[in-house]
């Protein structure tokens, strides 16, 4: 059985299922309870589990992060929402000095079976900090397992791994993709596991990784290319760790490749991507790997905000750029 | 300026510098004389473990301590105010307080020669005192706000159970004790909150650090009590610390204990405190030492003499020589694999991978292939 809903409602439908699964399970964070979260993520929760399992905390992301990590040491599978990512600087050294090494500082005893869930990424049009994509911080740092789901069936399905998951699970929502997506969720256990990419289209040509909200406009134009160009479209869902297999399988079978992400370009993922290929795929390689990505500027804002993200246009000629060659 | 405890209008003290105390106040306590043994062979073990760690370290067979000479009144006090299933989370100098509450030497030693820390138990309903504790934390002051969520867990879970966070002075100024400060407040934490003023943060002085008259003044903001204590003063420290600590689990209520005390040694195996401070300053308070005045007052009880002590500090100084030789001996059967180890609890394949790379070269270059 399935049922159709949107990304939201399938975080919020994986949540309400942990949550009745394990008592365990908290949510926290900032208006995440009678409010039901700014994105609704976690509408009708405090209503169905009470004040002791879906806490409104005060406004600090240090003592969110912190409290956390406690209430993790404690044995409790606390899933703590981040309002944007962009708010998360100041949990930050909650989060890399205790959360990604309590495990090892104490030789497993202490694990952190934390979920951060981060609204990510642009194009909502709303003020500073609220357009971030930081991923890559997290995927350099050792510690932290990171996945970002584009579908709501893979909402529901990372999030439950997730929070099954012994280790902090840093867990990035497309919040542009919140509502305009729809789609099939598998109802009642439904889990993804960690490191295995989606093929979201399939084709000769060139291989485009993507992730994210990334993945809706990267579709558009490899539809728009198509057929002239048959693009494959892999949704990558897992950052850390990465499906290094079907990258290099990808990879090996078209011998061109693109990387879209909006975050910035230099230091991001596509580097790490176009390493991968190189190192393992070298004598496949038919053409530089194409980078469509965020520019190095500070997040413009408002209306220029399309500037910055990549867009069906500039994702195509990247394509385009990357068979050319 | 470093100020003494008497220069407050309301510092709680039993035992003065010169060793003598108010009488009633020692009987209201609830400590026998073991007890109160207990706590001197603590703190003069922390001592000696303190001297000896120092001397590893300029042998080059430590690469880094922690000093701590003077403030094992502090130390010790607060941790025997814990009842045995309290949880207690130190900053990195209170080797007293490890010691009181049951650690070993070696264990101890063991998380300086090797960066980590074990346990013997998982289950923290089985957890003796002194495995009642998260590892220990370098990023100053970030420990707060986990104490406190650790406490909160074991409050949801219905456990009755305090527990005891420290910090210094300079961590108290860190955002994240503020935060757990807030948290602890607003939710009814039962914890404590030992801030270990010891008037210096390497080398800036508590001034840089507070413009209020004591820290014990920003606890009505959070919305709960503060005691500013001599921190020298093992007994005051422990009355303190006993008050707060049943207020927290009667109460649901915290509390934050301030013992005012002073660094004479320097912040660490690496610091020179000569490029900041008089060393006038340093004698005033080694003047106030808390092991000879509880000397002096375990003498008026009938409880000490020199010849006594003298033996418990010779104990003392050969138990840590053996727990020095054993640590040294156990750090060094460390293998590279330990490194790759426990980064997750639940590793994903690269981990593998690349260890699979990191032993393919050793094998070919062993140890000589590494370091330059």
């Amino acid at each position: 059985m399935a049922e159709d809903m949107t990304l939201v409602k399938a975080v919020r439908t994986g949540l309400r299922e942990e949550m009745a699964r394990d008592e365990s399970v908290l949510v926290l964070g900032e208006d995440v309870g009678r409010s039901g979260g700014v994105f609704r993520a976690t509408e009708g929760l405090y209503e169905e589990f009470g004040d002791d399992r879906v806490i409104d905390t005060p406004l600090t992301e240090t003592g969110i992060a912190g409290v956390s990590v406690g209430l993790a040491a404690a044995g409790l599978r606390p899933v703590a929402e981040i309002q944007f990512m962009g708010f998360v600087y100041s949990a930050l050294e909650q989060l890399f000095t205790r959360a990604a090494r309590i495990n090892a500082r104490s030789r497993g005893r202490y694990n952190c079976q934390l979920v951060l869930r981060l609204p990510f990424g642009g194009g909502i049009r709303a003020p500073d900090m609220h357009g971030e994509s930081m991923e890559a911080m997290f995927v350099h740092h050792p510690g932290f397992k990171v996945v970002a789901p584009s579908r709501p069936d893979d909402a529901k399905g990372l999030l439950t791994s997730a929070i099954r998951d012994p280790d902090p699970v840093v867990f990035l929502e497309p919040k542009r993709l919140y509502r305009s997506v729809k789609g099939s969720v598998p109802e009642g256990d439904h889990t993804v596991p960690f490191g295995v990419a989606r093929t979201l289209r399939e084709g000769a040509d060139v291989s485009v990784f993507t992730w994210g909200a990334m993945t809706k406009p990267t579709m558009v134009a490899a539809d728009d290319l198509a057929p002239e160009i048959d693009a494959e479209v892999i949704d990558l869902r897992s950052l850390t760790p990465l499906d290094r297999e079907s990258i290099i399988e990808s990879f090996e079978k078209t011998g061109r490749a693109a990387v879209v992400h909006e975050a910035p370009r230099t230091g991001g993922l596509a580097g790490e991507l176009t390493a991968i290929v190189q190192e393992s795929s070298l004598l496949y390689q038919e053409a530089p790997v194409k980078r469509i990505t965020g520019y190095d500027i500070t997040y413009p804002l408002y209306d220029l905000e399309d500037y910055q993200l990549p867009s069906p246009a500039r994702i195509a000629e990247g394509i385009e750029e990357a068979v050319a060659f | 300026m470093a100020r003494f405890p008497e220069e407050f209008d309301s510092c709680e003290q039993i035992i003065g510098p010169d060793g003598s105390y108010d009488e009633a106040a020692v009987d209201a306590l609830d400590l026998g004389s073991e007890d109160l043994l207990e706590m001197y062979r603590s703190m003069v073990t922390a001592r000696a473990l303190e001297q000896r760690g120092l001397t590893l370290q300029r042998q080059g067979r430590l690469h880094f301590w922690m000093e701590a000479r003077g403030l094992e009144a502090s130390h010790v006090g607060s941790a025997a105010a814990l009842d045995a299933a309290d949880w207690l989370q130190t900053e990195w100098r209170q080797y007293g307080a490890h010691i009181h509450r049951g650690r070993s030497l070696e264990d101890i030693l063991l998380f300086w020669l090797r960066g980590y820390e074990e346990w013997e138990t998982a289950d923290p309903d089985e957890a003796p005192p002194h495995e009642r504790r998260l590892p220990h934390i370098v990023a100053v002051g970030t420990q707060v706000p986990q104490a406190v969520g650790l406490m909160w867990g074991r409050k949801l879970q219905g456990k009755s159970e305090a527990g005891l966070v420290a910090f210094g002075d300079g961590g108290a100024s860190k955002g994240d004790v503020h935060a757990g400060m807030i948290f602890a407040g607003v939710f009814e934490i039962p914890i404590v909150f030992l801030l270990l003023n010891n008037q210096w943060a390497i080398s800036v002085p508590v001034e840089r650090q507070l413009a209020a008259e004591s820290y014990t003044e920003r606890a009505p903001g959070y919305g709960f009590d503060g005691i500013l204590v001599d921190g020298d003063d093992p007994l005051a420290v422990y009355r303190a610390t006993r008050e707060a600590v049943q207020r927290a689990k009667d109460d649901n209520e915290p509390t934050l204990v301030e013992a005012l005390t002073y660094r004479r040694a320097a912040h660490s195996s690496s610091d020179d405190p000569s490029r900041y401070r008089d060393e006038a300053e340093v004698e005033a308070w080694e003047e106030r030492d808390p092991i000879d005045r509880y000397e002096t007052f375990l003498a008026d009880r009938g409880l000490w003499t020199k010849a006594e002590g003298e033996r418990i500090r010779a104990e003392a100084d050969d138990r840590v020589k053996v727990a020095a030789e054993s640590a040294i001996e156990i750090a060094e059967e460390q293998a590279p694999r330990e490194a790759f180890d426990e980064v997750f609890a639940n590793p994903p394949d690269f981990i593998d991978e690349q260890w699979r790379e990191f032993e393919s070269f050793y094998d070919r270059h062993g140890d000589a292939g590494f370091g330059w």
